[in-house]
């Protein structure tokens, strides 16, 4: 893999799942529209089964267990140390617009996501889409034209809508579990031993 | 939500160490090691800071080697 934008990958061995290695792989750019096409391997989290590599390696493009694509750069992933649960938290869109109006300041929102589990256990929107190029949280509703059905953590369409991507589309992208304010750029997230917290770093706005 | 530390300057990757304290990489500048002061409930405050590695210039990642097979 090699890309300009976004040069990190986020590795995780699960501790619940034998040999199973999770990484995440952010965009190329802002926006960036290769994410659009899942063969892309842009703006996703996999997890590879160690035991299993062949000889030349995983492509990432195409192996693995897909955990979640439409996800810009999700830096930061975790795996809940009683219930296995992998979580990850999203560096969302820089600069954007809806429908006009400048919308950056306080929009959209970062975002704490979940992908459901390694060790079988089904959870139905694993492997979904979350967004990404066309569909993020909002933070202030308020902020943003047209925003009757919005609320904090709602997927709304960036841009102008149009008859295939919209606000109805939009809604049905997988949500964030939590919401965080824009900019904020969660890069780590760590879970207590309990499991009773998680821990959260922020860079702050770039 | 709990706000437990401030004034970090490009926090990344965090970890907990064996005592209990929590290690945050800033990128650029190196490790700090933060002691924690338990307030009760869910307020948590630093009680202390002290530079682990001092960095300039240099993103160094914090790796944790986990028992495998688990």
């Amino acid at each position: 893999m090699n890309t300009e934008d976004h040069t990190t990958r986020t590795l995780l061995l699960s501790q619940k799942a034998n040999a199973t290695l999770l990484i995440s792989r952010g965009s190329t750019s802002n926006v960036d529209l290769a994410a659009e096409t899942l063969s892309s391997g842009h703006s996703q989290i996999k997890a590879f089964d160690l035991n299993n590599i062949t000889q030349s390696g995983y492509d990432f493009n195409k192996d693995g267990l897909l955990m979640g694509w439409g996800l810009r750069n999700s830096v930061g992933v975790a795996e809940h140390p009683v219930t296995g649960g992998i979580y990850s938290v999203e560096n969302s869109v820089d600069q954007i617009m809806r429908q006009g109006k400048d919308a950056h300041q306080n929009n959209p929102g970062e975002e704490m996501n979940f992908h459901g589990y390694l060790n079988g256990t089904a959870y139905g929107p694993q492997g979904s889409n979350y967004g990404y190029p066309y569909c993020f949280a909002a933070w202030v509703p308020a902020d943003l034209p047209d925003n009757a059905n919005l609320t904090v953590g709602s997927n709304f369409a960036m841009g102008d809508q149009n008859s295939t991507i919209n606000d109805t589309y939009c809604a049905e992208q997988t949500a964030p579990r939590l919401t965080f304010q824009a900019h904020m750029a969660p890069l780590d997230m760590k879970f207590n031993n309990s499991g009773t917290e998680a821990w959260v770093t922020f860079h702050g706005s770039w | 939500m709990a706000l437990v530390a401030t004034g970090l300057t490009k926090p990344r990757s965090l970890q907990f160490d064996s005592a209990g304290n929590l290690l945050v990489v800033q990128a650029g500048s190196g490790i700090v090691n933060l002691a924690l002061q338990d307030n009760g409930g869910t307020c948590l405050s630093v009680k202390s800071r002290k530079n682990v590695v001092q960095n300039g210039g240099v993103s160094i990642p914090i790796l944790r080697i986990l028992p495998w097979p688990s």
